[in-house]
C-alpha cells in the first residue's frame, strides 16, 4: 500500500487528510487513478512529494508516502 | 557597541550557539519586508526586536478594522492610517537602535529594482502569487535570499529560497502558477489570527537562523504547518533542471507576472 497525504485546497477536494492506496508502479499512474476518483484534481495546482522529496515521474514502491502539495497565496 | 546593546540583546546572546557573533551578524543584515499584513507584522516585529540592522517595510495599504484581529501591531484608533507609517512608529519605539525605511506603495516590476536594491534578504508577507513570483525572480537574479511564507485556512508554508548552494527557487518548486482566482486568499476564505502570526514568526526564525549561521547546513526544506492537527510536514527538493532563471533586469521588468498568474 501507498500512503497519500492531502494538503490545503487539495484536502478540500478529497475531503480527507490521508488515505491508503493500492500500490501502483509510478507517479503518473497514481495521478491518473487519483483524478479518476477525484475529477477536480485534473485542474488543481499541486506538486508531488514522494517520501518527503518533491518528485516527478518516479517509480513507486510498497510503503511509499506521497503528498499532494498545493501552493498557498494568503498572507 | 554600548551598554544598551548588551542589555537589549542579553537574552539571545546568552544562547551559546548564538552569542555576540550571531548578534553582530543580525546588526549587519538588511531585510525588506514586503506586505505588512498578517505575516509581515509579526515577522517585522520580531526582526526589529532581534536587532536586524536595517528593515524596509513595503505596503500601500491603510489599516482597516478587519485587519486588526491578526495584525496586532495596529491599534483600532489607527484605522485609515498608512500601515507602513504606523508600523515604523511602533517598531522604532520597540527598537530605536535599528534603521527603518518605509515604502508606501505596492511592489511591482516598476519599482522592485529601486525598492529592493539596498537589501540582502526579502521576506514575503504578500498575499498574491504575482508578488511571490516577482520576488522570487528578483532574488534569483540578484542572488538574494527569498523568505517565503503563505497561509491557507489552518495551514501554512515556509521556506528559504535561493539560499544554499543548490539555489532552489520558488519557481522551481511550483513552476506553474495557479490562477489567483483558484486559490482563495484570507479575505475570501477567512483566517484566524494565530495562523499567520505563527507562520510570520517562523519566517523570521528561519531568516535569523540563516543570518546568524544557526541554520544547519542542511539542504532546502519546504515546511508545511497544520495548525488544526498541530503537525509539521517537511519536504526537500533537488534543483529543477527545467527552470531557467532570469538573466537580466530587463527580463524581470518586461515580464508580465499578472498574466503569468492568470
Amino acid at each position: 500500500m501507498i500512503s497519500i497525504l492531502y494538503f490545503g485546497q487539495i484536502k478540500s477536494i478529497t475531503s480527507l487528510a490521508k488515505e491508503e492506496w493500492s500500490t501502483v508502479s509510478n507517479l503518473e499512474e497514481l495521478k491518473t487513478a487519483l483524478v479518476e476518483k477525484y475529477p477536480k484534481l485534473s485542474t488543481a495546482n499541486f506538486v508531488f512529494s514522494v517520501n518527503q522529496k518533491i518528485s516527478e515521474n518516479v517509480d513507486l514502491q510498497d510503503n511509499d508516502e506521497v503528498a499532494l502539495l498545493p501552493p498557498f497565496s494568503g498572507g | 557597541m554600548n551598554q544598551d546593546f548588551f542589555n537589549r540583546y542579553q537574552r539571545q546572546m546568552q544562547l551559546p550557539s548564538f552569542g555576540l557573533e550571531g548578534q553582530q551578524k543580525l546588526a549587519e543584515a538588511k531585510v525588506l519586508v514586503v506586505g505588512m499584513g498578517g505575516l509581515g507584522c509579526p515577522a517585522a516585529q520580531y526582526l526589529a526586536g532581534a536587532g536586524i540592522g536595517k528593515i524596509g517595510l513595503v505596503d500601500g495599504d491603510k489599516v482597516e478594522l478587519h485587519n486588526i484581529h491578526r495584525q496586532v501591531l495596529y491599534n483600532s484608533n489607527e484605522v485609515g492610517q498608512p500601515k507602513v507609517k504606523v508600523a515604523k512608529a511602533k517598531l522604532s519605539g520597540l527598537n530605536p537602535s535599528i534603521e527603518i525605511e518605509t515604502f508606501e506603495e505596492f511592489i511591482s516590476t516598476k519599482n522592485v529594482l529601486e525598492i529592493a536594491s539596498d537589501y540582502d534578504i526579502i521576506l514575503d508577507g504578500s498575499d498574491r502569487f504575482e508578488t511571490r513570483y516577482l520576488l522570487d525572480s528578483y532574488c534569483t537574479l540578484k542572488n538574494k535570499v527569498y523568505v517565503y511564507g503563505s497561509v491557507f485556512e489552518f495551514e501554512g508554508q515556509v521556506a528559504l529560497f535561493n539560499y544554499n548552494k543548490n539555489k532552489i527557487s520558488y519557481h522551481s518548486i511550483f513552476p506553474n502558477p495557479p490562477k489567483q482566482s483558484d486559490v482563495p486568499t484570507c479575505s475570501e476564505n477567512g483566517i484566524l489570527g494565530f495562523l499567520p502570526s505563527i507562520i510570520g514568526s517562523m519566517q523570521a526564525l528561519e531568516l535569523v537562523k540563516y543570518v546568524s549561521h544557526l541554520k544547519e547546513k542542511s539542504d532546502f526544506e519546504l515546511i508545511h504547518y497544520n495548525g488544526l492537527a498541530q503537525e509539521i510536514y517537511k519536504t526537500q527538493a533537488n534543483p529543477n533542471p527545467k527552470f531557467v532563471p532570469p538573466k537580466s533586469d530587463q527580463e524581470i521588468l518586461s515580464f508580465n507576472f499578472d498574466v503569468f498568474c492568470g
